[in-house]
């Protein structure tokens, strides 16, 4: 990764002109003007506002349930990139299966010193329970979110994996929608892969993983409190499969049964939509309420399949991100097809001091962080926010990483302003079952909404946009006005 | 897909809670309304002497409690409602933020509806509430007739198959003949029962 300072523009190239990928989107945006997207902007506002597709803010005190911003200019990728970036993204995550399979059984991997003991075994990610289950099938992350972002150099890099319980699917599939309503003429369902078929997929993904011809699943959430309640009631609903709370189930002989009108039913999949703390309270945190006790019980003895499994954490703590593409070359005998960002690890003496030095320069972020939560972005803090950030990292070196302040790619965007460009990075949602690895056409595009902001997450002001991957590496050009 | 029991709880309660909200309006703000007095008696709520503080409080208190509860059903049974009939109760919603708790109550009968096309299993469920609320209003206020409680008995006979629901059957269809007020708190004591322990 080199130091540019430039953003890449996805809409233009250096020299000013629209990039073919978007001739037909950019002809759209001249002809209509700000006013018309802006008008677009509200109306797809209202879609999502009236179908209820909110999320949760914990920081503010009554925990406000917000819409999410949505913008109607969509991030497009040719068919080329977006193969690569498939084949990227596939490779990844079967290293981080095989890697955390490993870890819970012969832990080649530490044996051969490529990641430190210490990394993995005490970190909190790391779940004893797991030792040596032997599963059916050695897979855990069953449904992955990796986050990628587009540097100034043109070429994408792995922000981050998410193994434990990634969101944002639903927003993608509702995205979608509002594209099919509001952008006909222009949005050509011949030429862009579609994403509808995602639900369908993640059940036809989980059964493969149960082995059972036509398996109980349930879709296990914390309840509507939770910041993505909305996706899991979608995708139960969608999936055809049962949402529900702890409550609902319990085990009897080592098996998972839930609670219906005609008595019990057995429980094949529990896609769970909560952390590993609450899953069981015989096993974990006994004071959970949310979980399932003997839920682990009948997971070791093979009755249940959890998705995704308990300790896939620990593959997807920033702290083990460096290593992935060492995985890679040590489980799958291959080169990394996506890059890494370079990470300074604060545990590390040298990194530290140069963290310490470089604080204004760099991002800073919690190992166990999530949600763009409890990060520095060195270059965006003052003095005072830089200062306190050097203490907590003094105090506790080990929690800590620091990347260089990418330069995030840039869409166009509808904002208040009119028409400007604004950060955003992807997240392709990838299902792993032992028959294949699939992902969704394209994932979800995230915006960081508020002028030169890094950060696109939607707690923070973060909003979302189609993403679009041409069957071919160009969309014809527009045929008509919007509806 | 099997309804998990909570969820038909889930369902009957929003049954009650939506028959319940429209009978306070209807029989507080309609041009054939009761004393105030007289349905807090009634409905067992703490009356004040003075009848138009008194109103103030079922507007101001009782009727926004009733649709929370109504929106907490909702938000527990997201799953198993087609997006229609949530993207009306989020108007339901909207309308009370906004303060319009006329427009609301409107609104909620255009849920009714909504709720009377779901899966039939589903519908059944909330069926059952709306027909238990309005019965037990009724009685309540002195006019239950056995139209109320053959509306009972018609959900009470489509309940599912099996030991427990069947034990509900047959004493429904008897209230209609014997409009036995007894009868029915035990009954519904019973359904209660049944939702909080199983089947």
């Amino acid at each position: 990764m080199g130091v540019e300072t430039e953003f890449y523009s996805e809409m233009h190239a250096g020299d000013g002109s629209i990039r073919p990928t978007y001739a037909a989107v950019g002809q759209w945006m001249e002809r209509s003007g700000a006013e018309k997207l802006e008008t677009l902007n509200q109306q797809a506002l209202a879609m999502f506002y009236r179908k209820g597709v909110t999320f949760t803010v914990y920081s503010d005190a009554s925990n406000t349930e917000r819409v999410i911003p949505f913008d109607i200019i969509p991030r497009i990728i040719t068919r080329s990139e977006w193969t690569m970036l498939e084949a990227g993204c596939s490779q990844r995550i079967r290293a981080l299966n095989a890697f955390i399979h490993d870890i819970y059984h012969k832990k080649d991997i530490l044996h051969a010193g490529i990641v430190p003991e210490e990394q993995v075994l005490v970190n909190d990610g790391y779940e004893p329970w797991m030792v040596d289950i032997s599963l059916p099938q050695p897979m855990y992350a069953l449904i992955s979110g990796i986050d990628l972002v587009r540097h100034g150099d043109g070429e994408y890099y792995v922000l981050e994996d998410n193994l434990r319980t990634p969101s944002g699917v639903s927003y993608m599939l509702e995205s979608r929608c509002i594209t099919e309503r509001l952008l006909e003429g222009v949005f050509d369902a011949e030429k862009v892969l579609p994403v509808d078929g995602y639900p369908q997929m993640l059940r036809q993904s989980l059964t493969e993983c149960s082995e059972k011809e036509n398996p109980y699943i349930v879709v296990l959430t914390p309840g509507r409190y939770n910041s993505a309640y909305y996706e899991h009631a979608f995708l139960a609903r969608e999936m055809g499969a049962a949402l529900v709370h702890g409550y609902d189930l319990y085990v009897e002989n080592n098996r998972v049964y839930v609670r219906t009108v005609n008595g019990r039913q057995r429980v094949d999949i529990v896609y769970r939509r909560l952390d590993d703390a609450f899953l069981d309270p015989l096993a974990f945190r006994p004071d959970s309420i949310l979980g399932v006790p003997g839920l682990m019980a009948a997971y070791r003895a093979g009755n249940v399949l959890i998705a995704n499994a308990p300790g896939t954490g620990v593959a997807d703590d920033k702290s083990i991100y460096p290593y992935v593409g060492d995985m890679i070359r040590f489980y799958l005998a291959e080169e990394p097809i996506l890059h890494n960002v370079p990470t300074w690890m604060c545990r590390k003496k040298d990194d530290l001091a140069y963290v310490l030095d470089h604080l204004g320069e760099l991002v800073v972020k919690e190992t166990q962080g999530s949600g763009g939560y409890g990060m520095l972005v060195g270059p965006k803090s003052t003095k005072q926010e830089i200062a306190a950030y050097r203490k907590r990292i003094k105090a506790a070196p080990s929690n800590f990483i620091a990347q260089p302040t990418l330069a995030l790619s840039t869409c166009p965007t509808c904002v208040e302003e009119g028409i400007a460009p604004r950060h955003i990075d992807l997240r392709p949602f990838v299902l792993t079952s032992p028959k294949k690895v699939r992902l969704s056409a394209g994932g979800l595009t995230r915006v960081a909404l508020r002028e030169g902001s890094l950060v696109v997450n939607s707690s923070q002001g973060g909003g979302v946009k189609d993403t679009w991957i041409l069957r071919g590496d160009a969309l014809p050009q527009a045929k008509g006005g919007v509806a | 897909m099997t309804l998990l029991l909570s969820t038909a709880g889930d369902l009957f309660w929003l049954g009650r809670y939506m028959q319940r909200t429209e009978s306070l309006y209807n029989r507080l703000f309609s041009p054939n309304s009761v004393n105030a007095k007289a349905y807090a008696v009634a409905m067992g709520i703490d009356a004040e002497d003075d009848a138009g503080k008194l109103i103030e409080h079922l507007r101001t208190h009782e009727l926004p409690e009733n649709f929370e509860r109504i929106n907490d059903n909702v938000q527990t049974v997201r799953g198993v409602i087609d997006q229609d009939a949530y993207d009306l109760f989020n108007t339901v919603n909207r309308l009370r933020q906004a303060g319009s708790q006329r427009a609301a109550c409107f609104q909620l009968q255009a849920c009714h509806r909504a709720m009377q096309a779901q899966e039939p299993m589903v519908s059944l469920f909330w069926r059952l509430g709306d027909a238990v609320e309005n019965l037990d209003g009724h009685i309540r206020f002195g006019d239950s007739t056995p139209v109320h409680f053959r509306e009972l008995a018609m959900a009470a006979t489509g309940l599912p198959c099996g030991v427990a629901w069947d034990m509900l059957k047959q004493p429904a269809q008897a209230m209609v003949f014997n409009l036995d007020i007894k009868q029915f708190r035990h009954w519904l004591d019973q359904l209660n029962d049944l939702f909080e322990d199983g089947v």
